[in-house]
């Protein structure tokens, strides 16, 4: 007595779908009346998704997508020779840096990655000057208890130079989370949507200048507290506080907080948050 | 002056994107983005997502052109690089937080240019696609919608995948019933 052949698996069905099976395949295919059920699931499933195609991006976003690829070919001359080679092609790994291009203008991306910005720099080295300077100052008064306030105030006079900073003893008070920024907070300007943002820092963070100084500044308060509330969302992160880059923005009409933070590991180079500031909410956030 | 026409044949339009030709580069990247995307969209499951995987799909493009040899096709070498592209973006997204992503009051990803239905689809399909989709192994996924959206076969998936053709095989029918199954309902249908 002949055996009983084999049902036909998934696998055998979805090659006969593909037109891979081979003729035994389809042999046994035609003498199992069982299969033709399940073929026809199979085959519902690959016509699904056949069928659901994908609407097209709008023009002005491939011109953007395009736009920053081309940007890339200055950059690409310049590589390496060799650097090319099969890379991408064999493991398509997102060529190294893939959304940093800088998108800034030329003139503002004379640093290097990573390096830390000339202004954060010097509003660092104004920041320990104060500390300095009222230690100096409080070193010099009698009694402990009159050195306190003068040095706490001097540091806060400091700090608002870049905002209306809150006095450090209140912040645990009202925001538990905040954390004490000193970046510059730079106009970013206007975009249409979080797409258009996002792309626009995918490069560089803008360099602040006198140009770039918002008209309406958030309060340097709500900035602490917005990028504290961001820290503690992407507890896990690992990331440096405070954030190196602080920025404001218009996206769809509203006003939107934007801050850049590194990260302690090097998982990835820096992480962008956009948070509306009413309720320091994070609308996006990506990596680059 | 008027500049000199494009090529329009495709292999001399890719020799002149080689060369550095900024505007034979452009054409190359415009005419692949369409495509590029389309995988980024379906293996990525959501709009930002494919859109960062779609960005580093065609800067890798830019890159590795000039080392692109012609052994395979074009459009293979393409697929690849998109693939693995979104590939990448997939295992960044899994390192990231996911609060940034903006979502309906119900917690589902809102979508962000897919405005209305193309030709011959429907919403609720591809709403049906993109979950069961999200729910592969993206091994499968990669497969299936190699096959399914980008009509490759078996050898060209292996090629792309740089798998063994019998691993396409098994990976494109798993994917397959997985979205039999939660189209259908039918959990128990495998065979």
């Amino acid at each position: 007595m002949p055996a009983e052949p084999l049902p036909l698996t998934d696998e055998d069905l979805s090659a006969i779908i593909d037109g891979e099976a081979d003729d035994a395949t389809l042999e046994r295919f035609r003498a199992d009346e069982a299969a033709g059920q399940r073929i026809r699931e199979l085959q519902r499933a690959s016509d699904l998704l056949h069928r659901a195609t994908v609407t097209p991006l709008p023009a002005a976003t491939v011109d953007r997508l395009v736009a920053v690829a081309l940007a890339e070919l200055d950059g690409t001359d310049a590589a390496p020779a060799g650097t090319d080679d099969d890379g991408p092609a064999d493991r398509g790994r997102p060529a190294e840096g893939a959304n940093v291009v800088p998108l800034a203008p030329p003139a503002r991306s004379g640093r290097g990655r990573g390096a830390p910005p000339a202004l954060l720099v010097a509003a660092v080295v104004v920041l320990f000057a104060a500390v300095g300077l009222g230690l100096v100052w409080s070193g010099t008064r009698q009694g402990g208890s009159d050195t306190a306030a003068p040095r706490t105030t001097e540091a806060n006079e400091r700090v608002g130079e870049v905002g209306d900073a809150a006095p450090s003893h209140e912040a645990p008070m009202h925001a538990p989370n905040a954390v004490l920024t000193t970046t510059p907070i730079i106009d970013l300007g206007t975009f249409d949507d979080l797409v258009d943002i996002r792309s626009a820092l995918a490069g560089e963070f803008p360099v602040a200048d006198a140009a770039d100084a918002p008209n309406e500044k958030p309060t340097r308060k709500a900035v602490n507290r917005c990028a504290g509330q961001v820290l503690g969302a992407m507890k896990g992160e690992n990331l440096v506080s405070p954030p190196t880059h602080v920025g404001i923005a218009e996206v769809d009409g509203e006003a939107r907080m934007v801050f850049e933070f590194t990260k302690v590991d090097d998982d990835y180079d820096a992480l962008v948050s956009i948070v509306a500031p009413a309720d320091c909410d994070v609308e996006s956030t990506f990596v680059k | 002056m008027t500049p000199p026409s494009l090529p329009t044949d495709e292999a001399a339009l890719i020799a002149a994107a080689q060369q550095g030709d900024r505007r034979a580069m452009d054409r190359v990247l415009r005419d692949q983005q369409p495509r590029i995307y389309a995988i980024c969209r379906r293996i990525a499951g959501n709009e930002a997502d494919a859109l960062d995987a779609t960005q580093d799909a065609l800067l890798a493009v830019v890159r590795g052109l000039p080392g692109f040899d012609g052994r395979s096709r074009f459009s293979t070498w393409v697929y690849r690089v998109a693939t693995n592209s979104c590939l990448d973006e997939l295992r960044r997204r899994r390192r990231r937080p996911l609060v940034g992503l903006p979502e309906a009051p119900d917690g589902t990803p809102i979508e962000i240019a897919d405005t209305g239905p193309a030709v011959g689809d429907t919403v609720t399909d591809r709403m049906v696609i993109d979950g069961a989709l999200a729910e592969l192994p993206e091994e499968f996924r990669a497969a299936v919608v190699l096959r399914d959206i980008c009509q490759l076969d078996y050898a060209e998936i292996a090629d792309v995948l740089d798998i063994p053709p019998g691993t396409v095989r098994s990976r494109i029918a798993r994917g397959r019933a997985h979205l039999a199954a939660k189209i259908t309902g039918n959990q128990t249908g495998a065979r």
